[in-house]
Order: structure tokens, then C-alpha cells, then sequence
């Protein structure tokens, strides 16, 4: 293994299997995309109040406020940008806001009219000191130039920034989702001379991609910028564009979804990206890509496009190259036919980790994405004897880091990771093994068994946790192998292994 | 969900090569092997000999200054090779009847210290020119050469001649927007895909780079599209150098140093950069030659603009112009000469590829210094361009050992009678068996009954029992098992001919 791949800097920081940036080699294993659970009681929300409209209400940013200790939702109307609270994220209330006027009346919960923070909402309240309190909310919302900066103290009164647009380009659509880095990436992830952008934008294409002009996706990355936060965003570039296989999918799924959707007559099949939500996960950069399966309506020459979006996982640890996960199966799929998100989902712009879940707030629709009215008569007859609503806003989890794993079955698997420095005194692992096994042995850089922490003195693992500690023979200390880098394997029998870390503390 | 590889393609007559895996299931006991170019032997073809093409050194004495930034193109009304190279004088034309003798026209088109005795092409093409007879009758013959000229203010204008010598700037806006170089390829001689359909006539790739995060900054590729050469689509990036090209810079400026070719290192620095990238269209495909830059120092820290370091060039691959994928491992299509090589440093650029017969000429330049090189140290120079070969197909193989290995390829729709391979097995030998989608072998055409192929051939036809017909098998999708020992397989196709 000499001849092997560089050495991984992973401090203390959690590493994933979503790809291969810590693994060197892998044996009878294979790499498989856990899709989220949806909770029971979805939707959580759906039109109620005279100002929401099922057809277009849609979940900007649901985020849990520590301060307030409550979850906080933003979603957009016809006529501007709802707020929802939450002691739970189960159960929202539409607080009365007396901020917007709807027809006579400010006894409602919109926040803003348009323009206004449509897109999703980034918080920041650690930039205390560094940031304007009154800019710790912001988002960007499409003027006719471009995208346009708007800021909030309270993320319920609003303000234009003063050089907007802030994000233009030639090429861009009508979605834009953003999001932060977190702050303390592991070194080597970027290069060392060119710092993290602390804010992302994904800001929605439209290239020409084989045949047709067609919705992918842009980013760029805006630094913490004093006073103007949020304003300094350099011309986006094109990262993830759709691909022949991309079409081949869109192609079964509007066959399959023929029935449901009246589909039949839909030509110039294609694949289109609508949008990604991306945010930071320990020291990867994960994407939930809203993958437009659509077509043409024959006839309408084109002005017709019609479909079915649902999402897929994307990751990348550069911002510019993006992986697609787990075969681009459906990481969020849509529901069964007549269910309230069996023909649209698209997401919140970022996961809320709570414990030790991930919780992803969706916009679900029983319709598909063109002509929304005429789609809500062929939905209602789809779900005739459906109690399903049209619509709403959802929530779906998943547990910690689980959102790839690499599996063995009977046949002994095996993950040898590359030479890894790393912080920290105990291995932790999160993993599956309920009627299998897990055992770690740790090898020297050239690949040879360390004494004491050998396969076979480690003490197996059995059962189902989100943060073991491994021992040898009782012995979880690693702090003796800290001075050079080391191998991990992993020896799995029936067993699920979605993430690792050294750990600071002696358990 | 079907794996893509249990998908149909459908390759028509379309001779199908190894660079990706678009139709390839399964290989085993089988690698897939770069081929780089064969070098010329009477290498350096073209070298400075007149005083427009060399540079004066700051202690009086010259190096010679040519680039091959420019084009070599057969005619074939006039049967001559033509090429277009820079020179300290500006943008030079030069011909030849073989593409191995080069002579240089006495022009009379640019003064050059008070004399118009050379072969200085005003306002010439220095990023390479697209050469359209086939388009004289729909665009007008003014047009029928074109090229892109770097404006001031980073843009792009187009130029038009009839003739590749003189040439007239078109009055439009600035086209595209983008760094300081721009390859252009036209792309309506290619086959157009099922999935790409007609695509725009003409594409260029301006040097443009991200501009967040870990790549920001960096020279990358970008593309434009244009049907009339005029208009152009607002720029995209669609290839960044990535993690892997960054581990291996340390690699490659060790071997420059070793060459003699860089002075300053400075490990701190060490990263890859795409410096451009010559695409043409090949057997349903589109090739790139990539120029990868592996940066070794920046030279502010000697008080200059830019950075130093070797280049190399690479092979990439792209069915769409937009999803491109580095090919046969990274390993140099062109590789760098050694130490005391005319070749060992910069290689200025390359042009688009030629088949000539059973062959593909590659002409690129190089010089004996790296890209630093050029800009602040004083060491004498040479310069030139020259020529590499692959054999036609050639650029990647799959290669079987001792031990026999097998390629199977996805389920095929084809027309054409019969199977054409392109292959060379020196000691070994290679047979094909045709199986059902399913993967059973079809009766007739299994292992045993193929007539086993020795030697080595571009287009060797394929025959089970001495018959070579495929009529029979019109029916559905079949699959292609490659058998193979010691053998190099470059390319696949069904054909119609039954010669």
C-alpha cells in the first residue's frame, strides 16, 4: 500500500461514506443510499388561511432558533412570505403578525410582501461581533437583473440591500437556494490558500444541454464580507448539469407515472435539475437535487413542459465537482398515487440536525409541475378516495450521518481507509449490525496489523448505535498512535457502516 | 431501475472506441491502456530560421520564438498541408506537400523591419482557425476560413478570410467573454448523437474558472456555442482541474526539474490548472487534448507576474460538449521529452488532430523551457513544432495479458452485416462471440465457432466458420464478448459493405 493515495488530515471531524475521500479500498462491500423516513403525520401544513393557496404554497426555510427554542418556518404564498412556529417542528402555529396588509386586514402571519426573502433563509447568529444584528437573517430574491440581497433582524421585517442585484449572470432561472460552510472544515479541504466562502448560492441554469435548453445548476460562494454580508457574490458557475442517463430515468419515471398523470403524450422526454439545496455536513458538501423528470405536451410546441420532480443526494468537497449517490435513486421519493407529495417535492433549504437526527422540511404536491389548476382536477380524480390533502409542507428524517452506508452481507466486507492523522483518543463508529458484526483493526501506513489493535483483539460490535466506541480487548485509547498517520479496516458481516471519528474525550 | 449497463445502446454503424465505457458492461482480466503519440523522428519539423522568429535576450544575444499556437489542416483541392504558428513577428504561415517539409512563403502581407519579404500573416490566427469548405456555398467563401481574436477587455471577436492569409474583423459586439485563450472547433462534421441531436455549428472554449471555493480562480475550460460563428451563448464552465491533478504536480515538476526545465519550485504553490483544451470530433465522440498546467512556483516571489512550471498534454472525452471525462488514466497523450530534449519543457499547444489514412497526425510545440521559463529567466532557448503519430483509432486500448480476458459490451442495436474490429495481437489472438441480451451465446456465433484473428489490423473482419454475415441477428439487441490474449483492442463496427 505504499504506493497508495495521500494522507487525510481528519482532526476530529466526522467522515462519511458518501464517497471515497477517506477510503482506499473496499471488498464485497457496497456503497447503498439510505432514503429519509417520512414522518406519519405528514403533511404538517397545508393551506388553511384565505392568504395560502395549495397549488403554490411552498416551504422556503425551516431552521430551529436555540435562543427561542422553537422551530421557525418561512413558506411562500401568492401574495408574499408566510411565518410558522414550532415547539416541536410537529406542531406550527401561524403566529398573527400584523406586519402585511391581506385585503383590509394585518391579522395574518405574512412577513414580507414581494420582493421579499422568498428563496431560502440563511441564519447566522455566531457571527455575532462580526456580522450587523440586523443582517443575522438573509436571502436573496429574483428581481429582473438578477438575485437580490434582503435582510432581517428578527427574520419577519425586511430590507433591500443597497447594491442589489448581488448575483447576476446571463444564464440564470428562477430558484436559487443558498446555505453556509461551516466554519471549522477540516484543513485540506480546500486549499490552503483559498479559504472557505463562508455562504453558498446554487442559483438555478439554463445551458443547452443535448438537445434542449435546460434547467442545471449554477454556484458561487460569497466571503464574510463587512458591512455588505451577503452582497459580495462573484458570477456563478455551472457544476451540475443533466446527462444522457439522467433522460433514460426520466423516461421510465413518466412511463410509470403515466396513469396517475395523464402523461401518455408527453414528448422530448428529458431530465432537468430545478435545484439543489447544498449545505456543509461534516467537511462534505451535500446536495438535494430537485430532479425534474419532464416532457413536452404534443402540440404545445414546446410551451408546455411537464413532469414529476423528486430528490436525489449529490456530494462533492469542492463546491464544483458534484458526485451523484447511490445510483440516483430517489433520496426523498415521491408518494404512492393520490398522496399529497406523490408528484412534486422539493426542499427546505437546510437540514436541521436535531440529536441524533436529520430533519429535512419538504414541499409536497399530488399534482405535477405544470398548469397547476389543470393538474389539481386530474389530481383530485387521482385521489379520489384519498383523504390525502392536494398539498402541503412535510418533514422527513433521517438518523445521524446515515445517508450512505457501506454494506456487507454474509460474505465478510472489508474498508481499508488511506493513511489518516487524526485528533482525538477513541475511534466512534455509526453503524448497523443488528445480526452481524463490526470489528476495526488499525494498520500502520504501509498497511501492516499495529499490535493491540489487531482484528482479531477487537472487541466485535453488535446492535445498532449512532456513536460506539471501538476497544481492543477492553482498551479504547488511542492517544499512543496519534505521532504517525494510520490505516483503519473495517471487517463488517451483515452489517451497515455510515460514518467514523476520533473523538476528544475518554469515554 | 435497470443499471446503465444492462441498457441498450444503440450504436448503428458508428465505430465505437474504448476512451469511456459508454458501451462496454463488463471487463475482466482487461485494461484500459493510454497510447500515447509516436514521435516523428526527424522531430523538431518547423524551427526558427528567420529574424522574425526568435526574441531578443536581454544580454543581446536571441532565442528562437516560435509557438504552436495555430493549426496544421490538410487541403485537399490544393493537396497541401497548411499550418498557422506564432512567432515573435506575429501569427506565420508556412506549407508543405508532405506535412514533414515545411517551407515558408515569401508572403508580402506584413511589414516586418522595413521589409514585407516573409510569411507574417496580419492579424492571423494564433488560437488556432476553423477551416469550412464544405459551409463556402451557405456562409459565402469570405468565410471560409474563421478563427477568434482576443480583444482588449478579455473578449472575443471573430475573423473571417477566404483564403487563411488575409483576414477582416467582423463588426459585431464582442462575442464571448472569457480569459486570454479561446480553442475553437466546428462541430457540424461531427455525427450528431441521438442525445445531442444537431448541435450548434461551432463551439469554443474560453479559459474561464470558478469563482468560489477550492478551484476558484484557477484555469479551467469553458464553453460557447454558435451556429453562425457571429452569436455565441454566454460561457460555461464545464472542466476544473480537480484533487487528482493537484497530487500529482509534485510528481510532474520533479520530473521538469529533473529535465532542467524549471528553476523555481516552491512546493507551497504546487497545484494543476487547465490551460486549454483543442477539441475535435471523432467517431461519435468528442476528443479533447487537454493542456494540463503543473503549476511549480508563482512568480511574484521573484518579483514577476504568473507562474512557472511544466505542462502535459492529456486525453479527454465528451458525447455532449458539456460532460467531460479525463481519459486513459491522465497519462500524456504527448509525452514531455527528456533532459536535452528539443521537447522536454513548455508545450506551447496542439492542433486538432488529422487522419491521414490508417494514421492520426498530432502536431504540437514545444521549447526547452516551462511556461516561467518564457517570461523571466534568460537561459537559451530553442523552440519548434512537431509531429506525433497514433495508429488511426489508437489513443486508448483494452489490453489482455498472458491469461485470457474478456470484454462484454452492453446489450447493441446495429445495422450492418458484418463486424469490423481494429486490433493487434502480436503473439496472441482474439475471437468474438455474439450473446443474447440475456447473455446466452448465440448459436453460430459462439467462441468456438469464431475463426480466431491474429496479426494486426485496423479493419478486420470478423468471421464465424469463415461466414461474416449478421443478417440473421437483425432481430434484437446482442451483446459483444471480446475474447483476448496479448492482444490490444482499439475499436469496434458493424458496416454495410460486404467486400
Amino acid at each position: 500500500m505504499s504506493g497508495g493515495k495521500s494522507v487525510r488530515d481528519v482532526g476530529l471531524a466526522r467522515q462519511l461514506f458518501v464517497d471515497d475521500y477517506v477510503v482506499e479500498q473496499m471488498a464485497n462491500v457496497s456503497r447503498v443510499l439510505n432514503p429519509v423516513e417520512k414522518h406519519r403525520d405528514n403533511p404538517l401544513l397545508t393551506a388553511e388561511a384565505a392568504w395560502e393557496d395549495a397549488a403554490s404554497m411552498s416551504v422556503a426555510t425551516a431552521l430551529y432558533d436555540r435562543s427561542e427554542k422553537r422551530f421557525r418556518m418561512w413558506y411562500t404564498v401568492p401574495g408574499g412570505v408566510c411565518y410558522a412556529a414550532s415547539p416541536d417542528g410537529l406542531r406550527w402555529e401561524r403566529p398573527t403578525l400584523g406586519l402585511s396588509d391581506f385585503r383590509g386586514s394585518a391579522k395574518n402571519n405574512l412577513a414580507a410582501g414581494l420582493p421579499g426573502p422568498t428563496e431560502g433563509i440563511v441564519y447566522s447568529p455566531e457571527m455575532v461581533g462580526s456580522e450587523l444584528p440586523e443582517k443575522y437573517y438573509k436571502s436573496l430574491c429574483r428581481e429582473e437583473h438578477g438575485w437580490a440581497v434582503y435582510y432581517s433582524g428578527d427574520g419577519l421585517t425586511w430590507t433591500a440591500g443597497t447594491s442589489n442585484p448581488v448575483v447576476t449572470a446571463v444564464v440564470l432561472g428562477d430558484v436559487c437556494s443558498t446555505g453556509k460552510s461551516s466554519q471549522d472544515l477540516p484543513e485540506g479541504v480546500f486549499y490552503k490558500k483559498t479559504p472557505p466562502p463562508k455562504y453558498l448560492a446554487f442559483p438555478q441554469f439554463r445551458v443547452r444541454v443535448g438537445r434542449f435548453e435546460r434547467r442545471c445548476v449554477g454556484f458561487s460562494g460569497c466571503p464574510m464580507t463587512f458591512p455588505d454580508t451577503f452582497a459580495a457574490w462573484p458570477v456563478p458557475s455551472l457544476v451540475l448539469a443533466p446527462d444522457p442517463l439522467d433522460d433514460e430515468l426520466a423516461d421510465e419515471r413518466l412511463t410509470a407515472a403515466a396513469d396517475t398523470f395523464g402523461f401518455d403524450s408527453l414528448e422530448d422526454r428529458r431530465s432537468e435539475f430545478c435545484g439543489m439545496t447544498g449545505f456543509c455536513h461534516e467537511g462534505a458538501f451535500l446536495g438535494l437535487l430537485w430532479v425534474f423528470h419532464a416532457g413536452v405536451q404534443s402540440g404545445t410546441h414546446g410551451a408546455d413542459v411537464d413532469g414529476i420532480v423528486d430528490v436525489q443526494l449529490t456530494s462533492s468537497r469542492d463546491l464544483v465537482h458534484w458526485q451523484r449517490a447511490g445510483e440516483r435513486e430517489p433520496f426523498i421519493p415521491l408518494g404512492s398515487p393520490g398522496d399529497w407529495d406523490s408528484g412534486q417535492i422539493q426542499t427546505a433549504n437546510s437540514p436541521i440536525v436535531v440529536g441524533d437526527e436529520i430533519w429535512i422540511y419538504y414541499t409536497g404536491r399530488s399534482f405535477s409541475h405544470s398548469s397547476a389548476l389543470l393538474h389539481q382536477s386530474r389530481a383530485r380524480k387521482a385521489r379520489r378516495g384519498s383523504a390525502s390533502p392536494l398539498a402541503g409542507i412535510g418533514l422527513a428524517k433521517l438518523r445521524l450521518d446515515r445517508f450512505v452506508s457501506l454494506d456487507a452481507g454474509e460474505v465478510e466486507g472489508t474498508v481499508t481507509t488511506r493513511p489518516l492523522q487524526f485528533d482525538g483518543r477513541e475511534l466512534v463508529i455509526n453503524a448497523q449490525a443488528c445480526e452481524g458484526s463490526v470489528a476495526v483493526e488499525i494498520l500502520s501506513r504501509g498497511g501492516a496489523p499495529i499490535e493491540g489493535f489487531s482484528a482479531a483483539e477487537c472487541d466485535l460490535f453488535t446492535g445498532d448505535a449512532v456513536r460506539h466506541t471501538v476497544t481492543w480487548q477492553g482498551n479504547s485509547d488511542l492517544s499512543a498512535l496519534r505521532a504517525e498517520p494510520i490505516r483503519l479496516r473495517f471487517h463488517l458481516r451483515r452489517a451497515s457502516l455510515y460514518s467514523f471519528a476520533f473523538s476528544g474525550w475518554l469515554g | 431501475m435497470a443499471s446503465l449497463k444492462d441498457r441498450v445502446a444503440d450504436v448503428g454503424s458508428q465505430k465505437q472506441l474504448f476512451i469511456d465505457q459508454h458501451v462496454v458492461d463488463e471487463m475482466v482480466g482487461v485494461s484500459q491502456v493510454l497510447n500515447p503519440a509516436v514521435k516523428h523522428e526527424a522531430n523538431p519539423l518547423l524551427v526558427p530560421e528567420f529574424p522574425w522568429e526568435f526574441a531578443p535576450t536581454r544580454d543581446g544575444g536571441r532565442n528562437g520564438s516560435i509557438q504552436f499556437y495555430g493549426t496544421v489542416l490538410y487541403d485537399e483541392e490544393e493537396k497541401t498541408f497548411k499550418m498557422w504558428y506564432m512567432a515573435q513577428g506575429g501569427v506565420c504561415y508556412a506549407t508543405s506537400r508532405d506535412g514533414l517539409e515545411w517551407e515558408k512563403p515569401r508572403l508580402g502581407l506584413a511589414e516586418f523591419e522595413g521589409s514585407k519579404q516573409n510569411n507574417i500573416v496580419p492579424d492571423g490566427p494564433y488560437e488556432g482557425l476553423n477551416y469550412c469548405p464544405e459551409m463556402r456555398d451557405v456562409e459565402g467563401p469570405e468565410r471560409v476560413y474563421k478563427c477568434l481574436r482576443l480583444m482588449p477587455g478579455r473578449c472575443w471577436m471573430p475573423f473571417f478570410s477566404s483564403d487563411g492569409l488575409r483576414w477582416t474583423q467582423h463588426p459585431a459586439e464582442p462575442v464571448v467573454q472569457g480569459g486570454d485563450e479561446c480553442k475553437t472547433c466546428k462541430t457540424h462534421d461531427a455525427l450528431p448523437g441521438d442525445w445531442t441531436g444537431p448541435l450548434p455549428k461551432y463551439a469554443a472554449f474560453p479559459k474561464i474558472g470558478p469563482s468560489a471555493g477550492r478551484f476558484a480562480g484557477r484555469r479551467s475550460v469553458g464553453l460557447s456555442l454558435s451556429d453562425d460563428y457571429v452569436n455565441w451563448s454566454p460561457p460555461v464552465l464545464v472542466l476544473v482541474a480537480d484533487e487528482v491533478d493537484d497530487e500529482m504536480a509534485p510528481i510532474r515538476v520533479a520530473e521538469a526539474k529533473e529535465a532542467e526545465v524549471i528553476d523555481l519550485d516552491w512546493p507551497e504553490d504546487y497545484r494543476g490548472e487547465l490551460y486549454h483544451m483543442c477539441v475535435f470530433p471523432y467517431e461519435g465522440l468528442f476528443l479533447g487534448l487537454v493542456d494540463v498546467f503543473y503549476i511549480a512556483a508563482e512568480l511574484w516571489r521573484i518579483g514577476q507576474l504568473n507562474q512557472g512550471g511544466p505542462d502535459e498534454i492529456q486525453l479527454t472525452s465528451s458525447r455532449d460538449l458539456i460532460h467531460w471525462e479525463r481519459a486513459g488514466g491522465r497519462e500524456p497523450i504527448v509525452p514531455n521529452g527528456r533532459l536535452g530534449d528539443w521537447d522536454a519543457g513548455w508545450r506551447s499547444a496542439t492542433s486538432r488532430p488529422l487522419v491521414m489514412g490508417d494514421e492520426i497526425w498530432i502536431y504540437y510545440g514545444a521549447r526547452n523551457t516551462d511556461h516561467g521559463g518564457l517570461i523571466w529567466n534568460n537561459k537559451p532557448r530553442t523552440a519548434g513544432i512537431g509531429l506525433a503519430k497514433l495508429r488511426l483509432d489508437g489513443f486508448v486500448s483494452l489490453d489482455a495479458g498472458d491469461t485470457e480476458g474478456t470484454v462484454t459490451t452492453r446489450p447493441l442495436l446495429f445495422e450492418g452485416r458484418k463486424l469490423v474490429i481494429n486490433a493487434r495481437a502480436g503473439e496472441g489472438s482474439v475471437v468474438v462471440e455474439v450473446l443474447s441480451r440475456e447473455g446466452v451465446p448465440v448459436d453460430g456465433f459462439s467462441a468456438m465457432d469464431c475463426d480466431p484473428f491474429v496479426g494486426d489490423s485496423v479493419r478486420h473482419t470478423v468471421t464465424w466458420r469463415g461466414d461474416s454475415d449478421l443478417s440473421s441477428l437483425h432481430g434484437g439487441p446482442m451483446r459483444l464478448r471480446f475474447r483476448m490474449k496479448k492482444v490490444k483492442l482499439y475499436a469496434f463496427a458493424f458496416v454495410n459493405d460486404l467486400g
